[in-house]
């Protein structure tokens, strides 16, 4: 399978919130969901086998090259677990050319709410209730324009167990899913940026080929 | 002579409804599969070097469709090619080992009587053309053809070891996903060992079996999806072979509604059955798998 899918052409003016799960290695996956706020649909995904050091190495370009297309700085979350929280800060140190913008963990259920220093989105018992269970009303709702057939079937496999826990069926995975679920929570945090604020930077990543028309 | 040809001109089948012995004609979703596998491998070198994992609703002849393709290249092979079929239980076992033995002496009374059916039926079970046929016959176990030495073995997954010895042409996992764990060794390792019998890149190694939930056989299927593992993916549902009306009293049939899109699915994502009850609104799920696209760009573009 590859490791990219895309399913339209990313347009000027989109908004994009990335929302990824990321593999200690093994059988499990990383994942990535980019989805549009603007049109409120998945158009491009990322699932491969591997460390999440080795998702970071291949979604910056990407992520640098959707602001270059969009004009307008992507949002992007990591599941700060399996070494997520490492792979933000990386992403961090990379965004010397401030391409995109790092979400930061709000605090949930606090009267008084501190602006947040945690960058990534952070599961807990407190927060994967309302990470899962946003994503299903989303699903069930049919509210996001989903294109991917390998999401839709990681979906299927997503069950409540014996115990009343929603997660994977023993054997499934689920980081398609919990993707979403990220995004989906950007979705409902991030608004879209005015758009006269960003700087529509013209300098192309070094590492990146000008005239790849990939995303 | 072609494998096809030879199976439908001259092997007998017990006829599912009424068990009376009738020629061996391909229904049309068999017909169909034959047709890609004579497509993806070639018909003329024995569909050498297949590797099948085939997805299906029940009851629509695959078995019997490889027995009679494991028999006719027994039956025209020049060297004692050995085949083995892997059941999933006792008695399916020593059905199968009968229906593959109706099958050769089937060929061989024809040959002798011509082509009346009453008198070829009378001579399959004569003991004495038996012993001209076969030069051995071990009920339920293993037969060996008299004129080349090629020989059938069948075994039941649920014997306490896998087979592991020796080499042969041809595997044949019935009803693979159903197999079970024992104590000793796991129907995967069963699998495992068993299919390593057959030369790397000869031979024809077939796993064909409905759903079981998410065990080695999803595994197995999803692993070919993502062309880990060199099997070519299959999935017939029951549109393949059943009428809608056919379809609607076998749903009358079953008192445990959920297991209808197990044993006769319509996509091969409700084949595999969850153990518990599903997160997401299945309707919403439908739709949104109605709509998915095929990728406009995919791969990995810094390699």
């Amino acid at each position: 399978m590859n490791k990219w899918r895309q399913y339209r052409q990313i347009e000027r003016g989109e908004f994009f919130l990335i929302g990824g799960d990321c593999s200690q290695g093994g059988k499990d996956f990383n994942a990535c969901q980019f989805m549009s706020k603007t049109k409120l649909d998945i158009p491009l995904v990322y699932h491969s086998r591997g460390v999440a050091a080795q998702m970071t190495r291949e979604i910056f370009p990407i992520i640098e090259k959707i602001f270059d297309i969009t004009e307008i700085k992507p949002m992007v979350a990591l599941e700060t677990a399996n070494g997520g929280a490492s792979e933000m800060d990386t992403l961090n140190v990379l965004n010397r050319l401030s391409k995109y913008s790092l979400f930061k963990m709000p605090s949930i259920g606090k009267t008084e709410s501190p602006e947040s220093k945690i960058l990534g989105y952070v599961t807990s018992g407190g927060t994967r209730p309302i990470l899962v269970g946003d994503g299903k009303n989303s699903i069930d709702g049919k509210i996001v324009r989903i294109y991917d057939k390998p999401t839709i079937k990681e979906m299927y496999a997503f069950i409540i167990n014996k115990q009343g826990k929603p997660e994977a069926e023993i054997g499934a995975n689920d980081d398609l899913v919990m993707s979403f679920n990220i995004v989906w929570q950007l979705y409902q945090i991030c608004k879209i940026p005015d758009t006269k604020l960003q700087p529509a930077m013209r300098i192309m990543s070094p590492n990146l080929d000008p005239y790849s028309t990939y995303v | 002579m072609k494998i096809r040809d030879l199976i439908q001109d001259n092997f007998l089948i017990d006829h599912p409804e009424t068990s009376a012995l009738v020629p061996f004609i391909f229904r049309d979703v068999q017909n169909r599969y034959y047709d890609i596998l004579c497509k993806d491998y070639s018909e003329e070198n024995s569909f050498e070097g297949a590797r099948e994992l085939d997805l299906k609703a029940r009851k629509e002849g695959f078995t019997s469709l490889w027995l009679g393709i494991f028999e006719a290249i027994s039956i025209l092979s020049f060297n004692s090619v050995r085949f083995l079929e892997i059941s999933y239980k006792d008695d399916a076992t020593l059905q199968h080992y009968r229906r593959a033995k109706n099958f050769i002496t089937s060929y061989f009374a024809k040959k002798e009587v011509g082509n009346n059916l009453e008198d070829i039926k009378k001579l399959i079970f004569d003991k004495q053309f038996l012993k001209k046929i076969f030069y051995s016959d071990n009920e339920g176990q293993e037969f060996v053809l008299g004129h080349n030495g090629a020989s059938f073995y069948v075994g039941t997954a649920s014997t306490k070891t896998g087979e592991r010895g020796g080499t042969v042409k041809g595997v044949l996992f019935t009803e693979s996903a159903h197999f079970p764990d024992s104590g000793i060794i796991s129907a995967n390792e069963i699998i495992e060992g068993t299919q390593n019998m057959v030369t790397v890149g000869t031979g024809i190694i077939v796993h064909e079996s409905t759903a079981n939930g998410f065990n080695h056989f999803k595994t197995r299927w999803d692993q070919a999806t993502l062309g880990e593992i060199n099997y070519k993916n299959r999935f017939f549902g029951w549109r393949e072979f059943y009428t809608p009306e056919q379809f609607e009293m076998i749903k009358m049939g079953f008192s445990d509604k959920r297991k209808i899109p197990q044993e006769y699915p319509e996509t091969a994502e409700e084949a595999f059955l969850t153990s518990g009850q599903p997160y997401f609104d299945q309707l919403a799920l439908k739709c949104y798998m109605d709509n998915v696209q095929q990728p406009i760009k995919e791969g990995t573009i810094y390699e």
